[in-house]
């Protein structure tokens, strides 16, 4: 087993599947998100590799990628921080008022790994995620024709027939 | 729909406001269209000369390849993921399929495992000389981008004889290669690499002793161990900063546990060791490539999982010409629902796949980061405090490809 | 005859001088003449727009070398006189790509490089890519993905072939048009 430390399972549920590269840790309840991840700073795990976020119907999971540069037995493992998120609260953000909700919130983990910046940037113009607590939350890919209408959920449609420039 | 044309410019009551706030501050948009500047705008914000501020503005070449790729069949998402990553082009497929391999439960056999690092390594050579290449425009020296691109063509020209495609090779598929290697390969591969290894004592004399590039690429755009660490910086940037990782020891995959080569490593982790350690690994590549050509070991190219799925007329093309078509598994494929993860160090840094499934024909979620992506730390927190005439050589070190960060 | 206006070694100048101008009209050696100057001298905008500006790149290399037919890619729009889209646009790009081009000075001309400047490519159905006859007008179009250096040297060679075309006629008009006012 990989993830052995107690404080870690006592909030999450870890499963293994070692053949196919996947440690994943998903915790039940999003108070206790920060005190995982930073258990795992201390593990070893130093920098985050991917944020990203899968559609699934009603819900949203939110996924952190996470991997080691300075410990040798962690060098070649990547793991995955994933909490799921329902679909159907309403935030009350200070985004402006043409976006599509709902949003679902999360605590960003910037403070807990810098390289994090720009992968969150990317998941919450992509999927509609709040980070709550990022510096700097503002779309990096898209421009705004498509801001705010969350590319990557799986109800997303756009007309693109009769398209000039002006 | 219409697109409107005044948009992103900046706002011309903001500059007359900071006239009146008395902030000497400007704001310079170092835009698309600029020889220094790529696929990507860097808004700069000066006080004088030095800078105080830089904020990349990317995505305008952002071709949505997650988006498409999760609504189309698992083989059609081979070209796309190439030509998001031009010059990386085995490294991209490669790490596709390891991850698509890991899901279906296929393991390619011996010889096809070599024939795709070798494949790996030809691709590393030439994107590293195309890294050279660029560094030197943004530098103003066209003769090393010239030598640079026309160096990288014999090699080119190996692939072109291995794949029959010059960049754009779509090479590795589930369970193997597609081609074998050809009648006189090993000669033409030999005599290449003698040319490279006379043309890298030219580069030497002429780019990496030269004293109009060091005194513009020593101490300038350095960081430190720590800070690479931090940031998530990754690839050759990270080696030369002294932080020991390659993805082909730590975690590997193809033949790399097999093949006896070395990391380079350098410590100061400012231009000049980013400018050598390039010249480092062409170095070691082309020792990977004379072990492999040596002890490369027989057998088919395909497993036997995909092969014995062949029907008559293409089990025929492959004894007579040595060349494996695609079954019709591929395109009706469904794999088990599950979920992978691959990494492959590529020219420019690791590439990272996350593939998860659900049972279907297309993907539930096809999640991957590339190298240039993870490496933009280095515009936000490398280049302040440089003087504007050092961001070329920031930004031509650490080899950004815009349009692979866009994805 | 007026020996005394104009006496040339070669006869009467006034003569010459029509002779000289039947065998222009004739041979429409102006327009030859002006359209081999922009022939050798198309200098395309530094404007990548996409994953085909690395064959773009690799045809101004020594091997290939597109500079011997005067291909030399310039830095600011305002002294050049091509366009060369290279590969996808996406919204972001294509307004940056429609504002350089009304920068350029006419005459001016627009290659369309690969396939997904020409239909779409691979990426036809994406939300944010716009194909480049929809806001700019192509004259050449290079099939490909990425088309080989030699294409796009072939493709030079068309739009030259084009330019001779279009301005073949140019002249020949206006004196047409100042002969029948005599």
């Amino acid at each position: 087993m990989l993830i052995n430390d107690p404080d870690i399972i006592k909030e999450s549920q870890v499963k293994e599947d070692e053949k196919r590269g996947i440690v994943e840790i998903l915790v039940h309840d999003v108070q206790s998100l920060k005190t995982v991840a930073q258990r795992l700073n201390a593990i070893g795990f130093d920098h985050c590799v991917s944020v990203t976020g899968i559609d699934l119907k009603g819900k949203i999971a939110v996924i952190w990628h996470l991997s080691s540069y300075s410990k040798n037995e962690l060098k070649g493992k990547v793991i995955q921080l994933r909490i799921d998120m329902e679909l159907n609260v309403q935030i009350d953000t200070a985004m402006p008022k043409n976006f599509r909700a709902p949003m679902v919130s999360v605590p960003s983990l910037v403070n807990i790994w810098e390289s994090a910046l720009f992968h969150e940037r990317e998941a919450h113009e992509m999927f509609g995620i709040d980070f709550q607590g990022h510096p700097d939350l503002r779309p990096i890919l898209l421009s705004d024709d498509f801001y705010g209408k969350w590319p990557m959920r799986k109800d997303f449609t756009f007309d693109k027939s009769d398209i000039k420039i002006e | 729909m219409i697109l409107k044309l005044n948009e992103g410019v900046f706002n011309i009551e903001d500059v007359a406001n900071l006239e009146l706030s008395g902030d000497r501050q400007i704001e310079l948009q170092i835009g698309p269209s600029h020889p220094g500047s790529g696929h990507m705008r860097i808004k700069v914000t000066l006080d004088g000369d030095i800078i105080t501020r830089v904020d990349p503005d990317i995505g305008f070449v952002h071709r949505t390849s997650e988006w498409l790729s999760e609504r189309r069949e698992f083989i059609k998402a081979i070209p796309i993921v190439e030509r998001i990553m031009l010059p990386d082009t085995v490294h991209a497929n490669l790490s596709y399929i390891l991850a698509l391999e890991k899901i279906l439960d296929i393991e390619p056999p011996p010889r096809a495992q070599y024939l795709r690092s070798l494949a790996a390594e030809i691709n590393r050579i030439t994107s590293h000389l195309y890294g050279i290449g660029i560094f030197g425009i943004f530098l103003g020296s066209s003769t090393v981008y010239m030598w640079a691109f026309g160096d990288r063509e014999p090699f080119i020209d190996l692939m072109e004889a291995l794949t029959g495609a010059r960049i754009t090779n779509s090479y590795i598929v589930p369970g193997g290669v597609r081609w074998e290697m050809p009648k006189g390969f090993k000669e033409k591969a030999e005599s290449t690499l003698q040319y490279m290894e006379k043309r890298l004592n030219d580069y030497n004399d002429i780019w990496a002793k030269n004293p109009v590039v060091e005194a513009r690429t020593i101490n300038v755009g350095v960081i430190s161990s720590l800070d690479a660490i931090k940031l998530g910086i990754v690839g050759p940037n990270l080696r030369a900063s002294g932080v020991d990782f390659d993805t082909r020891k730590d975690s590997p995959y193809a033949a790399y546990s097999q093949l006896d080569f070395e990391i380079p490593k350098m410590e100061n982790g400012d231009s000049y060791d980013r400018l050598l350690i390039r010249i480092e690994e062409i170095k070691q590549s082309m020792r990977i490539i004379r072990q492999i050509l040596k002890d490369i070991p027989d057998g088919k190219i395909i497993a036997d999982g995909i092969y014995s799925q062949l029907n008559p007329v293409m089990k025929k093309v492959y004894e007579q010409n040595q060349r494996a078509m695609f079954p019709a598994f591929f395109l009706n494929m469904r794999p088990p629902s599950g979920e992978s993860t691959a990494r492959v160090e590529a020219g420019r840094g690791e590439i990272f796949f996350y593939l998860n499934t659900d049972g279907n024909k297309y993907p539930n979620r096809f999640r991957w980061v590339t190298p240039s992506f993870r490496n933009l730390p280095f515009f936000t927190k490398v280049a302040v405090g440089h003087r504007l005439a050092d961001l070329p050589t920031i930004y031509g070190s650490i080899d950004y490809f815009p349009p692979e960060a866009d994805r | 005859m007026d020996d005394a206006q104009g006496l040339a070694l070669f006869g009467n100048l006034e003569d010459v001088a029509k002779k000289a101008l039947q065998y222009l009209k004739k041979n429409d050696m102006m327009n030859k003449t002006l359209s081999w100057g922009i022939d050798y001298s198309l200098w395309p905008v530094h404007l990548m727009t996409s994953c085909c500006g690395a064959e773009f790149a690799a045809a101004a290399s020594p091997r290939f070398d597109l500079e011997r037919l005067g291909f030399l890619p310039f830095g600011g729009p305002r002294q050049t006189n091509l366009i060369v889209v290279e590969g996808t646009t996406t919204f972001k790009m294509a307004r940056i790509v429609k504002r350089v081009w009304e920068q350029m000075p006419a005459p001016k001309w627009v290659i369309a490089m690969g396939a997904c400047a020409m239909d779409g490519g691979i990426f036809f159905n994406s939300y944010n890519t716009i194909v480049a006859r929809d806001y700019l007008p192509v004259d050449v179009y290079v099939p490909g993905c990425p088309p080989r250096p030699e294409a796009l040297a072939r493709a030079v060679l068309m739009l030259q072939e084009k330019i001779r075309k279009e301005r073949a006629d140019l002249i020949q008009t206006e004196v047409k048009s100042s002969d029948a006012d005599k």
